[in-house]
């Protein structure tokens, strides 16, 4: 076995008495040969998702696991029971905190087999799917009934509603639908004995009985149960859609102006607020088109990008009053449609018109990595400062930061401090673990949250105890409940990080 | 082993790797299928990388995921790395460093280097399609090239390019039995070396005639002329022309007169080597709209986000069962619009979506056509 191999591998001490070709040939038994594989090939692409870690690691699987039904995976989960395999389960593989990585070896199961949508019921606006459907293939089936599932990340095109749920990711529509939190009535899961259990209240969201057990799901990123059914809500399409961007003096003041715009009655569909660097970034193609920068005022410090839809009347009505508010608040629409138009497509389209930006050429040399922290509202302004602060301190070079709006009619934001990684350089990915340990540690000193669309995974592991406090003992005591041999994800949530150092200490708030 | 190989991809394939986006994966058609990511363009990219770094080694199992690619380039038109490239360069090193191809593979290829045609049939019966009706032409400068698949396989397609042609009193030349295989079933799975001969030999051949244009029915040969020829021998000097293109320009100057007349609709699939590899979409949709009484409907995946119709790159010959199973899929969205037709602009789609058709017994509501078949019966 090559170095590279073991690279970055946890040493398992569940995993290491196992013969996994025997238990190849067992579970090929149970659920058919296709759908077991202990290749290296297989294993070798099921390596890694999109954390930020050094290029050369390749962290493997013992077991790949495909199943197609949920008594597919109740089998599995049995055997691997018996034999405390630890088992990781994947979804699109586009987290970025090494969730679906098998840092312990055993079966990754991945549930792209289950992708199949069972009930649209349209009378009561719900919809039951496999875990394994991804978003885009969700709404493909819902739009030809003229409906839609609003929660919406932007890796929605490969990402699954398993990994939607469990990862609790973020979505560009959540200050009108909220996130799948708001989405999620009801679920079945297989838990760590082997156990299906249904959890939730079948087609409705609303329910004063019992414990919300459903709602544990959120964010439990593989360690409590797999996911392998979910009902959910959706809406009507909406007819029309307006964009608008408008350029502010203040990150705080244009957080003011969404909460204005609440508080006067508007529908805001999706809201989030750039920086100036991150502008900057993005507006790197107009300037090449262009040869000069974005028309908006010398000392803008936020841009404001948000969506209105629904009828035209009512999305016109909106718009302009939209401008009004910005406009009484110090805010300065933004008039080049070709820039607000590509905020939007950069996010929903690949031609990324009108610019084409050719993904992923700006990941060539180094690449994005964030610090996704939740930072309360007033906040803002000092969070910007802060993160200059601390990404020099670390030695890591500033892309921008984009707060993304994520909770129906609140200013609760999710944000990402984006900063540039060479991967290829071990220790500068250390040195963004350490940005990444002191801008959490930031989040919390303000009343914040350390992650916000990316989970706990096995980068924050039990770090997160420094965000929990006594109730992190809670939490370890409900898994037990359901994954009573701990094999469901290990190495995650409740492990010692994988790169965090957890020595450092809280920096205190500028202001506020 | 594997040297060039890494000096030219490993850049690109590290964008990948630290990348994870996933843009390509659900629609790849192959990945569609099997639902397992060793087959996506993804997790390919993650096995050239486990090649590169020593985690793996050739082996069955790899060259199964490697080949089992319709190179269809879907995966390509979502992102900017070179992916179809990097697949076929990682076939040709392995195989170029011992690696046994695919069985399959092998037979063809050693029959190709005997026989010059992929399809186990004598080298001598090339020109057999041709009937008296269409004898050879002396005409030099345009050269009509036939390809293996319609030569040995579909001869009424070749017939009924010829048939148009003939209606627009354009001349071609034909190269009969000096025409070899265009080397393009080899270059993508795997065979370069023995390509670059095929492609030496017809080069030679069509540049002895004194040809400028050379014009084929075939997008897999199409390519090969127009793009592969000239970066493994250096510039060709030929214009290349897919049959599509010739009649969109004979329509356009009134050359063909379109006297029939079609009823019911149409719906257009573009073939992989001709739309998303080579650019070309309009002129097949410009001669279908000329047709009259042809309503033409567009599939919900078109142009660069078609699926392909699971032909390509070798997977029908090695893998028959997936390959139908994806133009089955093909047919269905086709059949979805409510289109009588559904038209090709190439030999192996046709072919495919026709027993894919058959195989879902809906050949009697869906007829499948290559593009030069239904001008054929309108002029």
């Amino acid at each position: 076995m090559s170095e590279s191999l073991l690279a970055g591998r946890v040493s398992g001490v569940q995993a290491l008495s196992v013969d996994y070709g025997r238990l190849a040939n067992q579970l090929a038994d149970l659920i058919g040969s296709e759908k077991v594989t202990a290749e290296i090939v297989d294993r070798m692409a099921y390596s890694r998702d999109w954390s930020v870690r050094p290029s050369d690691e390749a962290v493997l699987p013992d077991l790949i696991v495909r199943p197609t039904s949920k008594e597919d995976i109740v089998k599995v989960v049995q055997v691997a029971s018996s034999l405390k395999v630890p088992i990781v389960t994947a979804g699109g593989l586009t987290g970025m905190a090494g969730g679906a990585v098998a840092s312990r070896g055993g079966i990754l199961l991945d549930t792209n087999g289950l992708n199949n949508v069972l009930e649209i019921d349209e009378a009561n606006l719900a919809v039951t799917v496999q875990a394994g459907i991804t978003i885009n293939k969700l709404n493909e089936e819902l739009r030809r009934r003229n409906l839609w599932f609003p929660h919406d990340p932007e890796s929605k095109i490969v990402s699954t509603i398993g990994a939607a749920i469990a990862c609790r990711s973020d979505s560009t529509f959540g200050i009108k639908y909220g996130k799948v939190e708001q989405a999620l009535i009801d679920a079945v899961v297989v838990a760590g004995s082997g156990e299906l259990i249904r959890v939730g209240h079948r087609k409705t969201l609303i329910s004063s009985s019992g414990y919300q057990l459903h709602w544990l799901l959120l964010g439990s990123e593989g360690t409590l149960g797999i996911i392998v059914e979910a009902t959910l809500r959706v809406f009507p399409l909406p007819e029309e859609r307006a964009l608008e961007m408008f350029a502010f003096p203040s990150l705080n003041i244009a957080a003011k102006a969404i909460n204005r715009m609440v508080q006067a009655g508007l529908s805001v569909e999706s809201a989030n607020i750039m920086c100036s660097n991150r502008f900057y970034f993005y507006t790197h193609d107009y300037r090449v088109k262009y040869r000069r920068d974005a028309m908006v005022p010398s000392d803008t410090r936020g841009v404001l990008c948000i969506s209105f839809a629904g009828d035209r009347e009512v999305v016109d009505c909106c718009r302009e009053y939209s401008a009004k508010i910005c406009e009484e608040l110090g805010g300065s629409r933004v008039g080049e449609r070709e820039i607000v138009e590509a905020w939007w497509t950069s996010k929903h389209r690949q031609d990324f018109e009108p610019f084409k930006q050719a993904w992923p050429d700006s990941q060539r040399i180094e690449r994005f990595g964030a610090a996704d922290v939740s930072i309360p509202q007033g906040f803002l302004d000092d969070a910007f400062l802060k993160y200059q602060e601390l990404a020099a301190k670390n030695g890591v070079r500033v892309l921008g930061m984009n707060v993304y709006v994520q909770s129906p009619y609140a200013v609760h934001t999710s944000v990402s401090f984006a900063v540039y990684v060479d991967d290829r350089d071990r220790s500068m990915v250390e040195r963004f673990y350490d940005y990444v340990r002191d801008m959490a540690l930031y989040a919390v000193s303000v009343g914040g949250s350390m992650t916000s669309y990316q989970g706990d995974g096995e980068k924050f592991g039990n770090f997160s105890r420094l965000e929990h406090g006594d109730g992190f003992e809670y939490m370890r005591k409900i898994k037990k409940v359901f994954d009573p041999a701990g094999i469901l994800n290990p190495g995650k949530k409740f492990a010692p990080p994988r790169w965090i150092k957890p020595e450092g200490t809280a920096p205190e708030a500028s202001n506020a | 082993m594997l040297n060039d190989f890494r000096d030219q991809h490993l850049d690109e394939i590290l964008v990948c790797n630290r990348t994870r986006c996933g843009f390509c994966h659900e629609e790849c058609p192959v990945y569609y299928e099997k639902r397992i990511e060793s087959y996506s363009c993804r997790g390919k990219l993650q096995i050239a990388k486990g090649l590169i770094h020593g985690i793996c080694e050739p082996s069955p199992a790899l060259v199964d995921r490697l080949w089992t690619c319709t190179l269809c380039g879907y995966c390509k038109s979502q992102c900017a790395l070179q992916t179809t490239e990097i697949v076929e360069d990682l076939r040709t090193s392995l195989l170029e460093a011992g690696t046994p191809p695919v069985a399959r593979h092998g037979e063809i290829m050693s029959w190709v280097e005997k026989e010059h045609n992929p399809y186990f049939e004598k080298h001598e019966n090339r020109a057999h399609w041709l009937s008296s009706r269409h004898p050879l032409t002396d005409r030099s400068d345009l050269i009509f090239f036939a390809g293996c698949t319609a030569s040995y396989r579909q001869p009424e397609l070749n017939k009924a390019t010829l048939a148009v042609l003939e209606s627009a009193n354009v001349k071609v030349g034909y190269l009969g039995e000096d025409e070899w295989c265009c080397g393009s079933v080899l270059l993508r799975t795997g065979d370069r070396k023995d390509a670059i001969q095929l492609a030496r030999h017809n080069l030679e051949v069509v540049q002895a005639q004194g040809a400028r244009v050379v014009v084929t029915g075939c997008p897999g040969c199409y390519r090969t002329l127009k793009f592969d020829y000239p970066k493994l021998l250096g510039c060709t000097g030929l214009e290349v022309l897919h049959n599509s293109q010739l009649f969109s320009q004979l329509v356009s100057d009134s050359k063909i007169e379109l006297n029939g007349n079609v009823a019911g609709s149409l719906t257009y699939h573009d073939p992989c080597h001709l739309g998303r590899h080579c650019g070309e979409y309009e002129a097949p949709r410009r001669v279908l709209k000329s047709i009259p009484g042809a309503e033409t409907v567009e599939m919900r995946r078109t142009r660069e986000n078609s699926r392909c119709c699971g032909a390509g790159g070798g997977l029908r010959s090695a893998f028959p069962d997936l390959s139908l199973r994806i133009a089955e899929k093909r047919v269905l969205e086709a059949a979805e619009t409510g289109a009588d037709c559904l038209v090709s602009a190439c030999p192996f789609c046709r072919n495919n979506l026709k027993e894919a058709a058959n195989s879902l017994k809906m050949a009697r509501s869906l007829s499948v056509l290559d593009l030069s078949e239904l001008l054929a019966e309108v002029v």
